[in-house]
């Protein structure tokens, strides 16, 4: 697992417009400084929400995620409404560990 | 001896700066009208400066530097951090010797916050400063509690936090307001998101309006859980009522507002 690095990269992007800037020229690029998977590096370029989510992304990063990769709200509504209770966030959620 | 001169607390959902019009026109009347009384009782109190308890929503702090609260000490702020929050960015000045008060007077009680002089204001602060302070001329302490990533502070903790915000206040010579903002019921950006929890959010202001802080106090996490994440949120308003013990909480404004996905709440503490 390293869905701190999938959180960390999002974080990034919220917090760096120019690291937004090129994610959305050449995404690859960016994902190099990020040991992720190749299921979470797809999920990630192909803005892949649903997957993400189940992932164990916290909804307030996969948010603004969804707004830098211009992903209209209801896209990212239609994308998310079949999760619905799927994975609720509870008192014991975790960002993640750095253990993959 | 400083005073407590205004105290409230209130949702921040970024619709309601963001997407204001998408709410009926009875929620928006409802929900304005009872910042305008928010505005008017803090004008009238002639305020030095103002402690606002906010959450951050990983605009300043992640999981390499994640506080359960921190005590920011800006000289001034620059705000929002939103683009799309249809507000320009600005500086707002920083009560900067009460926040270093605020720190001081906690860790004298056994609560130890983390401290930052490098905070950056997002919605959860400006859109309420927008509507009770919108001059943004106030000199301003952010007080942020982690309501966002488990494990977050006890609601009793959130309250003896406030307590030792009062301390502050009352030692700083200054007239002070306090103005918690957060929930109550949401779980934005979640598959739930439109899922409000109307039953908690009246239960927990018919606590409020009774001035039943023990039985707010004594809230179970399983319950927050299930009124939506956002709902976590609720300790900003423990911590406000903390600053505020010696005051009565009033409900303003209630609704449910799903166009901007929260529970929306404004409430005087008298």
């Amino acid at each position: 697992m390293s869905l701190l690095a999938v959180q960390q990269l999002m974080f990034d992007l919220k917090r760096d417009k120019s690291r937004a800037a090129l994610w959305l020229s050449d995404a690859d690029q960016v994902q190099q400084d990020y040991v992720l998977t190749p299921e979470e590096a797809s999920a990630l370029k192909t803005g892949d929400l649903p997957a993400l989510y189940r992932m164990g992304v916290h909804p307030l990063l996969l948010a603004p995620f969804s707004r830098m990769a211009r992903i209209p709200r209801p896209q990212y509504q239609a994308d998310l409404n079949p999760l619905k209770g799927e994975r609720p966030m509870v008192s014991t959620y975790q960002l993640g560990t750095s253990e993959r | 001896m400083g005073t407590l001169k205004f105290a409230a607390a209130m949702s921040h959902a970024p619709g309601i700066a963001a997407f204001k019009q998408a709410a009926s026109p009875a929620q928006q009347k409802a929900f304005f009208d009872a910042t305008d009384t928010l505005r008017e009782a803090a004008r009238s109190a002639d305020l030095d400066a103002l402690v606002i308890i906010a959450p951050d929503h990983f605009s300043n702090f992640f999981i390499g530097n994640m506080p359960a609260c921190c005590v920011t000490l800006n000289d001034s702020y620059p705000g929002p951090v939103e683009d799309w929050l249809g507000m320009p960015k600005f500086d707002i000045p920083g009560a900067a010797d009460l926040s270093r008060s605020i720190l001081h007077h906690a860790f004298n009680r056994g609560v130890e916050p983390a401290s930052s002089a490098h905070a950056e204001l997002e919605h959860g602060v400006m859109v309420p400063l927008s509507l009770v302070t919108p001059a943004f001329d106030v000199p301003v302490t952010w007080v942020m509690m982690n309501c966002q990533v488990p494990p977050l502070m006890s609601l009793r903790r959130s309250y003896e936090l406030g307590l030792s915000i009062r301390a502050a206040i009352d030692a700083s010579g200054k007239r002070v307001g306090v103005l918690g903002t957060g929930g109550l019921s949401h779980a934005p950006g979640a598959p739930e998101a439109d899922r409000l929890d109307e039953a908690f959010d009246r239960e927990f202001l018919h606590m409020l309006d009774r001035n039943a802080i023990e039985e707010v106090l004594a809230i179970p996490d399983s319950r927050l859980d299930e009124a939506g994440f956002g709902s976590w949120e609720i300790r900003l308003w423990i911590a406000a009522l903390g600053v505020a013990h010696d005051r009565r909480p009033r409900t303003l404004a209630y609704e449910a507002v799903e166009a901007w996905d929260t529970g929306c709440a404004v409430a005087i503490f008298e």
